[in-house]
């Protein structure tokens, strides 16, 4: 039979074995929750991108339009105005077919600066989801971050809890102070 | 006319390029599996600890358990061989050091040292201390106690000295003043000191003077009653001694005591006057059983010797005055007889001698141990060859045969053997004369034993109370009527035969008997006088009423005891020795 000193050193070694275990289960699922967190952290990032190519879409789309409406309202609306005042002999720089010309003008320009303040609020809120995806991606990269390190705490814990319980037993069975298991 | 113009009818979209992914990876699982992957091994380690922890703690309670049966074994063995020290003034020192204290911390140190646990250690220490100041106290009780007892042996010792000193009836008056002064002073230093109270002091002093006034009466009296009996009518006259009209002196003078009586007269006037009396009614019994004692040894001395003068006589007539004998032969007889022989007659012829001068010088050797005219006219008698018969060639069978079956019975004596020596040889006749004298010998000392036992009489220890006294007096009263009647016959020439003597000390028994048994009933009736505190007890029945007043007490105290069981040891004597019970 193992004497009592041998066994306590026994228990000892045991004791910080399973507390080195835990220490090194936590980190391994620090590190699994710092992976996730950065995986989902990249996944948000991606939408930074893709809002910004539906920015461009936008605002090109925006150009696109804007210049097919213009060229729409030249040749449809003021065009036949032209047309329609010209076939009548009316003249054209005075009178009504100016005043209906810039008319017609004031309100083509106006729903082209309707559509362009439109433009410009998608780009806003694009630009607002933008920097939403960004704080979500940092804040989930702060939660895994956050995560890890309390998964850290709790092996850092568990080690210092298993050190302690060693120290304990070590110093009921006087153990290191005569120079270890006798 | 109106040209044609194309329309697109193409209309881009506002949407937007690509979906927004939702799915989102939850660490929870992968952190869950780490963690419990971590968990399976460390609870594995955790085990192996905790089972090994728990037998650690067992065999660790176990050496602490072990270790409590040691300490407590050593402990009691240090406390009884310390105990018996002779050096118990070390065993516990003023400033809490001593051979306890090393001793008791040499066993902590060495059984705590052997302990692995330090909690254990802790406890044990505890434990172990908690133990030691029982065993301590115990043992300081002890040590105490003997440290009394020597202190008290030392006291007794030279209170002993004291009364030694002061129990010489050849002080003067002065010492015993001086002496017991001395002795008080010490005793009132043990009263100022709480030692002992006062009433102990006063019967230390009682105590003293006692022993002091009965060893030196009986050192006084010695072996003479009559200085007893004088000093008890010099006690008589203390009354004016203590009132200063008579000085101890004049008191030993007027009582026919010398001077030398002075100073025994003063130890027994320091003690009351009843003690004092019974202090001389020992000396006087003991002076008495002394003087007797005396006398009987003069008794049995001259018994001796007379003894051997009746076989020296009673032998003479196996030499027949015409026959020659061998001097070596009459050597084996009597040394003396030879010797008187060689001064009367030389070396004789050849060695050899006759009967006729071996009888001369008998007689003459008798003469200076008290021959009677008649024994020396016997004897004279016998040596003339006229008158003697000659021993027979042959003997007669008949006649031997008879006589040898009266010798077996107890019934032949000297007179009816020297009738019947004519028909006798010398050897037979020196073969029944034997068996005549060897055969009143053993039956002489059965009767004695026999006197012992009827008077409860142990002559190997002396009597220490007045039954005993009396039961010695009638038992030596009777053997010593008894031998001399033994002697008185040899004397004569004819000695008492078996039957005779056994007849004899019937009679002699019977008659003493009677004194002997009223006299100890008389002093059981005064014993129980004396003795107030004994209930009412009806003669005969002393020990059956005594055993009923003890057993109807219902809650005797250790005095009732200790009385009822005194009593009844005295009353217990007395009966079996009275023989009523």
């Amino acid at each position: 039979m193992a004497d009592p000193v041998t066994l306590a050193a026994v228990s000892i070694g045991s004791n910080l074995i399973g507390g080195i275990s835990q220490k090194r289960a936590a980190d391994r699922a620090a590190a699994a929750a710092r992976s996730a967190s950065e995986f989902n952290a990249q996944l948000i990032e991606r939408d930074i991108d893709l809002l910004e190519k539906q920015r461009n879409i936008i605002n090109a789309n925006f150009l696109v339009q804007s210049a097919m409406a213009r060229s729409d309202f030249e040749r449809d609306v003021q065009g036949a105005v032209r047309a329609g005042f010209g076939f009548a002999g009316i003249d054209m720089s005075q009178g009504s077919p100016m005043a209906v010309l810039r008319t017609n003008a004031r309100k083509f320009e106006y729903d082209q600066s309707v559509a362009e303040f439109n433009n410009q609020i998608n780009n806003m809120q694009i630009a607002d989801e933008q920097e939403n995806s960004r704080l979500s991606a940092q804040l989930s990269r702060m939660e895994g971050g956050a995560q890890a390190a309390s998964l850290r705490a709790q092996g850092t814990a568990s080690l210092i809890k298993s050190i302690g319980a060693s120290a304990q037993t070590a110093y009921n069975f006087n153990i290191g102070s005569r120079g270890g298991a006798e | 006319m109106r040209i044609p113009v194309y329309r697109s009818q193409a209309q881009a979209t506002s949407e937007a390029p690509g979906r927004r992914l939702t799915a989102r990876m939850d660490a929870a699982p992968f952190i869950t599996a780490e963690l419990r992957r971590g968990e399976v091994f460390a609870e594995a380690a955790n085990q192996v600890s905790e089972y090994a922890l728990v037998r650690a703690n067992a065999l660790a309670e176990v050496e602490y358990n072990e270790a409590m049966v040691a300490a407590q074994a050593e402990m009691e063995e240090l406390r009884r061989s310390l105990r018996d020290s002779p050096d118990i003034y070390n065993v516990f020192r003023e400033d809490g050091t001593g051979l306890w204290s090393e001793s008791t911390n040499d066993i902590r140190t060495r059984l705590s040292e052997g302990l692995s646990h330090r909690g254990l250690q802790s406890q044990f220490n505890a434990r172990f201390n908690q133990a030691e100041v029982t065993a301590r106290f115990q043992l300081r009780d002890e040590i105490d106690r003997r440290i009394e007892e020597r202190a008290a042996a030392a006291q007794a010792r030279r209170l002993d000295q004291l009364v030694a000193q002061a129990s010489n009836p050849d002080n003067e008056i002065s010492v015993l003043g001086f002496l017991l002064t001395g002795a008080d002073a010490e005793l009132v230093s043990n009263v100022a000191g709480g030692i002992i109270t006062p009433e102990m002091r006063t019967i230390v002093n009682s105590r003293v003077a006692g022993a002091v006034a009965t060893n030196t009466t009986q050192a006084f009296v010695s072996d003479n009653p009559n200085r007893a009996l004088q000093l008890a009518a010099a006690i008589d006259l203390q009354d004016e001694v203590e009132r200063g009209e008579m000085t101890p002196e004049d008191a030993a003078r007027l009582s026919g005591l010398g001077e030398d009586a002075a100073y025994t007269l003063a130890t027994l006037q320091l003690i009351p006057r009843g003690d004092a009396i019974e202090i001389l009614y020992d000396a006087l019994g003991r002076a008495t059983r002394f003087a007797d004692e005396r006398r009987q040894q003069e008794e049995r001395s001259d018994a001796r010797l007379q003894a051997r003068v009746t076989e020296l006589y009673n032998n003479a007539f196996a030499f027949d005055p015409r026959e020659s004998y061998n001097v070596n032969e009459v050597s084996a007889y009597s040394p003396v007889v030879a010797g008187q022989l060689n001064e009367l007659f030389g070396s004789g012829v050849d060695g050899l001698y006759t009967g006729a001068q071996i009888l001369r010088a008998i007689e003459d050797v008798l003469q200076f141990q008290g021959l009677s005219p008649s024994e020396r006219d016997t004897l004279r008698q016998h040596a003339n060859p006229e008158v003697t018969l000659p021993f027979a060639a042959s003997s007669n069978q008949n006649i031997f045969g008879e006589l040898s079956l009266l010798a077996i019975t107890g019934e032949l004596d000297l007179n009816r053997l020297n009738a019947e020596r004519a028909a006798l040889t010398r050897d037979d006749w020196l073969l029944l004369a034997n068996r005549v004298a060897s055969e009143a010998d053993s039956t002489q000392r059965t009767i004695l034993n026999i006197v012992d036992a009827t008077f409860s009489y142990n002559r190997q220890t002396a009597p220490n109370n007045e039954a005993q006294v009396e039961s010695q007096a009638a038992a030596l009263d009777v053997e010593r009527q008894f031998l001399q009647e033994i002697l008185n016959r040899q004397r004569t020439g004819n000695p008492m035969t078996a039957s005779q003597q056994q007849e004899f000390a019937n009679s002699l028994i019977a008659d003493r008997e009677t004194t002997y048994r009223q006299t100890l009933s008389r002093q059981l009736s005064e014993y129980i006088s004396r003795n107030p505190g004994l209930p009412p007890l009806r003669p005969g029945s002393e020990l059956a009423d005594l055993d009923a007043w003890f057993g109807s007490l219902e809650n005797p105290s250790r005095s009732d005891r200790t009385n009822y069981e005194r009593w009844r040891f005295r009353i217990s004597e007395y009966m079996t020795m009275i023989g009523g019970n």
